[in-house]
């Protein structure tokens, strides 16, 4: 079964390149890419997606847009890194904080893949 | 020359998100025209990879740190173009970037094919920009003071019209013949007119007058 991941990223150039990549995975198929949070949330049970990647800051329209997913979509895995890109955590049901000095995209890649056999 | 004959551009990429730099490297590796030699997240990191000094295009991220990293970067490595990623948000810091010597910048919402050509475009020392950046720029350039001639520097008498006209053309470098014809007058006076502007700006060479004109001493 492949994860279907869904990209939310403010950086559109990150985005794009990111799509690109993961696409190219077998086992990985990127079913959408949103730019703000409203749409996040819509996208999210527009596409089943499994996986959730994201870079958006609280916004005043939507704040706690993690806490939005895990409460509507628990069985999502929620990848968020920070806007300013200077850490990233990766979520289930509880949330471990990590330096994004630590996280590389093989990193993203294995959180992507233990969604999908937990699924 | 077509792209696929042209060597590959030699690249470097500088970026303290370690996401986006291995996303981007991944990713520019897989362009036809495109070679990465080096990529880190600070200059020292940079500089330990083994091909870095063939950098020809070095892409840096503009993150905190970014500015002194660029202005190490264009010490060490003089032969590279840099090519900076801006955030859309802070054209301003692009404009700074491209006064002291960066070939491109290219914003976080521009394309991958704009970043893809502006870096092979940098490798021929040719710049490729976005339309708001271009916007960005003549901003920039508007709100200079009016480019200086050196016609009304203490001491120094005042060049006619003619005379200054003649100058702009000298410090284009335009050859007397060339000068003659776009003004549509004789060259034998084209040479007085220039020897008239030596002697003015008491300098001896045309080339000190070009100098002179960019408001370097000679």
């Amino acid at each position: 079964m492949r994860a279907r991941v869904l990209l939310a990223l403010d950086s559109p150039l990150l985005r794009e390149t990111l799509a690109d990549l993961l696409a190219r995975e077998g086992d990985i198929e990127v079913v959408g890419q949103v730019d703000d949070p409203v749409d996040l949330l819509l996208a999210v049970e527009e596409t089943e997606a499994d996986v959730v990647l994201h870079t958006f800051r609280d916004s005043p329209e939507l704040p706690g847009i993690c806490s939005h997913l895990f409460a509507e979509f628990p069985h999502v895995l929620v990848i968020g890194l920070s806007p300013d890109a200077s850490w990233a955590f990766a979520c289930r049901q509880t949330v471990t904080v990590k330096p994004l000095a630590s996280v590389g995209i093989d990193d993203v890649l294995a959180e992507i893949r233990s969604a999908c056999v937990a699924s | 020359m077509t792209p696929a004959a042209r060597p590959k551009v030699l690249l470097s990429v500088l970026c303290g998100c370690r996401l986006m730099r291995e996303a981007l490297v991944r990713r520019l590796a897989r362009e036809a025209g495109i070679s990465v030699v080096a990529s880190g997240a600070t200059l020292h990191d940079l500089l330990a990879a083994p091909g870095v000094r063939n950098t020809q295009v070095l892409v840096i991220n503009d993150d905190a740190h970014a500015w002194p990293m660029f202005v190490d970067a264009t010490a060490i490595l003089p032969s590279a173009e840099v090519v900076m990623l801006v955030d859309d948000h802070d054209l301003a810091s692009a404009v700074r970037y491209i006064e002291a010597g960066a070939r491109a910048c290219v914003e976080h919402s521009a394309s991958l094919a704009l970043l893809v050509q502006a870096i092979e475009a940098a490798a021929q020392g040719r710049s490729v920009a976005s339309g708001a950046m271009v916007a960005c720029v003549i901003r920039r350039l508007h709100r200079l003071p009016p480019r200086k001639t050196p016609v009304r520097r203490d001491g120094v008498p005042a060049l006619t019209d003619r005379e200054a006209e003649v100058l702009r053309l000298v410090a284009e470098g335009l050859s007397n013949k060339q000068i003659a014809r776009w003004l549509r007058i004789k060259i034998s006076t084209v040479k007085t007119f220039v020897h008239q502007i030596l002697k003015k700006l008491h300098v001896r060479r045309r080339r000190d007058v070009l100098l002179r004109s960019r408001g370097i001493e000679v």
